[in-house]
This record gives structure tokens, sequence and C-alpha cells, in this order.
């Protein structure tokens, strides 16, 4: 019954999301406020149905939904989609939404071809450690996922003509710039949250807070790449399209470590 | 001489050690670790295992590149972070409130640094040790002088018949003292200065050789070990492997559909000298016979698999990941480092630029 309501309330998050990216498109093209001001209605509307059936799945868990393939690639859209929405807010970038959407709806519609059953937890994963160490991490990959889109948008206007369309209906590249730049800060603060708490809880559970196990590593390896992107903009001030180039590079080995991993390589993380 | 000095104490170099720590990292995760030199051969070819074995990728991440790798590391974050720090101090006194983000980047590198040096100084003086044992053993834990008895097992299960929980409990001596508790996945148990962690397990059953009524023969076995009947050294019995919820499926052959004892077989080969005499499943109340022998394998239980450990860094490690992740936020958000007056420090010496936060952040 809960398992209805809560596929119910999750396919219309995923409608409504599709729909706020279109009202972003109208509102990209036409410039007219009008439609801002409804895919911002839409898109809090979809946000609040989504964690609604992330929190009814809870329920009829009875446990953090926050676990296998679908409760996580769900989550990663939720966080994705409300990182986007305070940054549209935070820095007045209204159309964000028209490049961070696409994104959002491929993720979910990942989730949403992923297995919804309800499992029992394997003993290693009934910790109270899961939701802190998931939902940082739900977070940092909304963060990068956001430079991503932000760096792509940045190299498109980057090629095309100053006065084109794309000129015309985004930002200044310099803003692009910098949100990307200040979305990789928020990420990387709650990765090295993410691989800490992920630290205690395996010392926890397997004896051994670091094992070179492939999902840690591919998450160093993440973690490093933006480490150095750091370091080329804040010592040697670089920034613009070397930047926007490295941000897509991380972001790449977040979705490697993220769906790579549990599929390309064996080790501990691999839980179905 | 100083300006090889000057660039293997840049931050250039560490920048560059990092990519290389990357490359390394990512390398490590794709060639399988840990196998024999025929294995790498099979794999690859016998030229490419013997690059492998030469340069230690069959063991990356303790090959003693990649622990000179990081040594370099440690010591350019000192010296890059350290000599900063006084023009860091100058910087602060000069700036507005909150002052405190100037050392954003210092308190984030001494976390870094302080938790490598605790994962390092773990890796060479951590004791580990791995004990398995039966309800009622009492097992040696390595050469601690510890003796640990299991004074109990029990696997848990959910409605659906997976795990839910594995729990042991334990006595600890060691001639002086004692002690005891229980331990649980996620919940390991510390005894006498060492962690007990309940880390897997495994099937034992009741091994017994009777001739004519008469019993021979009598002991605890674990799956995957075997004996031989006495009297007789040329038979021996093998027990392969254990079926909880033993069922055969055609084309496929013995599993278990669950994990709970419902329908216990054991999977067993009797072999004379190097020779199969034959292989099958034994179900409860079943005997195997051979010639006059009688085997029998009754009792099925679990054994507990216990990894025991003592590392004495592990709060090095984490303080360091606090401080890092202090740091990191104070670099960030105490006061953002940005680059929108970027123009305006193209003018001051290269060296002033380091680690510059920008003045006129705050509008974002």
């Amino acid at each position: 019954m809960l398992l209805t309501i809560e596929n119910i309330l999750f396919t219309a998050a995923l409608i409504i999301y599709v729909v706020t990216m279109l009202l972003y498109f109208l509102f990209a093209v036409t410039k007219k406020d009008f439609f801002a001001r409804i895919a911002l209605i839409t898109e809090i509307s979809g946000l609040v149905l989504h964690l609604a059936a992330i929190v009814i799945r809870g329920i009829a868990a009875h446990r953090l939904p926050l676990t296998n393939q679908y409760e996580f690639a769900s989550a990663f859209a939720f966080g994705l989609c409300l990182v986007t929405l305070i940054f549209s807010l935070k820095f007045k970038f209204r159309a964000l939404g028209a490049f961070a959407m696409p994104l959002v709806i491929l993720i979910i519609g990942y989730a949403a071809m992923q297995s919804k059953e309800v499992h029992e937890l394997m003993p290693a994963l009934k910790s109270s450690w899961l939701g802190i160490h998931v939902s940082t991490a739900i977070i940092a990959y909304g963060a990068f996922g956001l430079a991503f889109v932000l760096s792509i948008v940045y190299l498109l206007r980057d090629k095309m003509k100053e006065g084109g369309f794309l000129a015309k209906h985004t930002p200044p590249k310099e803003k692009l710039d910098l949100i990307a730049y200040r979305s990789i800060c928020l990420g990387m603060l709650f990765l090295t949250f993410t691989m800490i708490t992920g630290a205690i809880w395996a010392e926890q559970a397997w004896g051994s807070y670091w094992s070179w196990d492939p999902k840690e590593t591919w998450s160093l390896v993440t973690w490093l790449i933006y480490a150095v992107y750091l370091h080329f903009r804040l010592v040697w001030k670089k920034k613009g399209k070397f930047c926007a180039i490295f941000a897509i590079l991380g972001f790449i080995a977040v979705l490697f470590t993220y769906v790579g991993v549990n599929t390309l390589l064996p080790g501990v993380h691999s839980y179905k | 001489m100083k300006k090889l000095w000057k660039f293997l104490t840049s931050m250039k170099f560490a920048v560059i050690l990092l990519v290389i720590l990357s490359l390394a990292m990512a390398g490590g995760s794709f060639i399988t670790q840990n196998q024999s030199f025929e294995w790498y051969a099979a794999q690859y070819s016998e030229r490419t295992a013997a690059v492998i074995f030469a340069l230690g990728l069959d063991d990356i991440f303790h090959s003693w590149w990649f622990f000179a790798l990081f040594a370099i590391l440690c010591l350019d974050l000192l010296f890059c972070n350290v000599t900063k720090l006084p023009k860091l101090i100058r910087r602060a006194k000069a700036s507005a409130k909150p002052k405190a983000g100037v050392f954003g980047p210092f308190v984030s590198h001494i976390g870094m640094l302080l938790l490598i040096i605790g994962f390092v100084l773990g890796q060479v003086t951590k004791e580990e040790c791995t004990v398995y044992g039966f309800k009622g053993e009492t097992k040696a834990v390595c050469d601690t002088g510890i003796q640990v008895t299991i004074e109990n097992f029990e696997v848990s299960f959910n409605e659906d018949d997976s795990v839910s929980q594995y729990t042991v409990s334990l006595q600890a001596s060691d001639g002086e003292k004692s002690a005891s508790g229980t331990a649980s996945v996620n919940h390991p148990v510390k005894l006498l200065g060492y962690k007990f962690y309940q880390n897997s397990f495994g099937y034992t059953v009741m091994a017994r050789v009777t001739k004519g009524g008469e019993l021979l023969q009598e002991g605890r076995i674990i799956a995957g070990s075997g004996f031989r009947i006495p009297g007789n050294d040329n038979l021996s019995v093998v027990f392969n492997a254990f079926y909880p919820d033993y069922i055969f499926i055609d084309g496929s052959g013995p599993a278990t559909q669950s994990g709970v004892m419902r329908n216990p077989g054991c999977l067993y080969t009797v072999y004379y000298g190097e020779t199969v005499l034959g292989m099958n499943v034994l179900l409860s109340g079943e005997r195997i016979k051979i010639d006059d022998y009688e085997v029998f394998l009754e009792d099925p239980g679990y054994y507990t698999i216990l990894q025991v450990k003592r590392d004495s860094f592990v709060w090095l490690v984490f303080l360091g990941g606090i401080i890092l992740l202090a740091g990191l936020f104070l670099s960030f958000y105490v006061k953002p480092l940005s680059l929108q007056n970027g123009e305006k420090q193209k003018t001051e010496p290269k060296e002033e630029q380091e680690v510059k936060e920008n003045e006129n952040a705050s509008d974002h």
C-alpha cells in the first residue's frame, strides 16, 4: 500500500521535473518572467513530492531509503535538484534549471529503471552511519553534477559567437564560471565529509577504515581531481575553459565511482 | 641545485605528485591486485607479468614507490605550509574580520598531513590477526599471548530468510587479566586492548567414523577440510561444502535455497590415495559407507571468523580528517576564496598570489 503511494509520488515527481525543464526552456527562449515563476513553483512542488516519496519508502521499509541502486539514484536526483534550486536562488540565476534539469531527469530516469523491491539489509549495512554517509554523498554528487552542467554551458558559450542564441539566453561566462567553482567548493566539503564518515563506518563494520577497495580508491581519485582543480584555481588563478574541462573530468570520475565501480570492478561496496 | 630544491619544495611539484598518485590509484583499481605471476601471465602475457612484478603493480597500494610518493608529498605539504605561516599571520593581521578564513588552506593541509601520518604509522605498527572457532572453543590470538574463548555464536534471520545479524560472545584472557563481551557486525568489542570484529562465518559438522558399531574417531571439522580414516591411511574423506537448505538444481548441481538450516546437506568426496572413489551429498540421517567403515557428518553448526586488531593511530587519522574538514569549511565559507578580482592580483608579486583569498568575494 505505502509502496504504491511511493510509486505514484515518484512518477509524479518525475513528470513534474520534465514539465519544469520545459518551462525553463521556454523562459530561456522567450525571456518571459512568467515562465520562470511557474517553473520555480513546479520545481519546488516536484522536490516536495520527491521527498515525500523518499520518506514514505523509508516508512514502508522501516529503515533509511538510501541503500540500493534505485534508492541512491533517486536521492542523487533529489540532491542535484535541491542544490540547483538553492544555487539558482542564491546567485539569482533563474535559467539554471534549464541546464540542470536534463541531468536530474537522466538520473531519476536511471532510478526508475532499477528494481524497486524492498529487501532486508545485510548486517554490514545496519548502521547509524549509513544515513549520514549516504546523504552527504548525495549533496556532494549533486554539487559536482551542477558544476558539470555549468561547465558544459560555459564551453558551449565559449565556442559560439557572442550575440548568438546561447549567449543571449545564458548569464555571462564569468558568472557560469563562478557558480561552477562555488558548487565544487560545496561538493568538496561534502565529499570529504562522506569519505570521513565512510571511514568511521568501515572501521566499525570491517575493522579497517581504509582498505583500498575500488569504491574507496575511486572516491579518493575524484577527491584528488577536484583538489588539483582547486589548486589551479586558487594558487595559479586559472579559470574559464581550463577549469570547465577539469570540472567535467571530475564529474566523469564521480560517475565512475558511482556506477562504474559497482558494475565493472569487484569490491566490498558491490551491494546490489 | 638551488633551482632543483626550489622545484622540489614548490606547490607545482606537490600538484604533480597528486596527479601521479591519482593515476597510480586508478590503475591499481583496474589491475587485479595480489595475484601470482602465473595468474598475470595467463591474463596478459609473460612479459607484461614481469613488468607488473618489477614495478610492484601486483600490490600497488603497498609498493615502495607508492609509499615514497606519499612520503615526498608529506614533506612537500609540510614545507609549503609551514613556510607560508608567517605570511598568513601578517595577512590575517591586516585583513578585516573574520580572520579565521585566512588560515583555512593552512588548517586543511595540516589536517591532511596528520591523516596521512596517522595512516602510515597505523600501517607500520598495527597488529592484525584472524581467529576462527566453534562455540566452546578456546583459541590463541596469534602471538599476542591472549586466549579467546567463543562462549556463544548465533546467527539470526529475517522473515525473508536473509541473515539479520551474527553475534558472538567472547571471553579473552592473557593469563593475568580477563575480560568478556559481545561483538556483532558493526559493533566490535574491545577486550584487553584489542578490538574484536565479528567478520564472517562458516559451517562446521561433527565427523564420526565407526567400524562395526564401534566408535573410531570423532571431531568437529569445517567445510573445506578433510580427515583420514583411522586404521586405513589410504582412505580419506573431504567435507567440501555445506548447504543449509539443500536443493539439487538440474543442469547446475547442488545449491542452497537460503541460509536457514532447513535441509542441511554436506558435499563430500571419498579418496583412495589420490583417486576419487565417490562424491555425493549427505543429507541428515544418512551415512557414508566405505568397506566396513561408516562415516557420519552430523550436528551442523556455524563457526565464527573474528578479526582482531590493534591500531594505536586511528585517532590521529580521524583527528586529521576533522581538522581537514574544518580547514575546508574555513577556506570556502568563512571567507570565500574566489577569482572575481583576478585582474587586480596579476600585478602582485607571484608568491604573494599564492593562497590569497579575494577581499571582494562577499558579493555572492
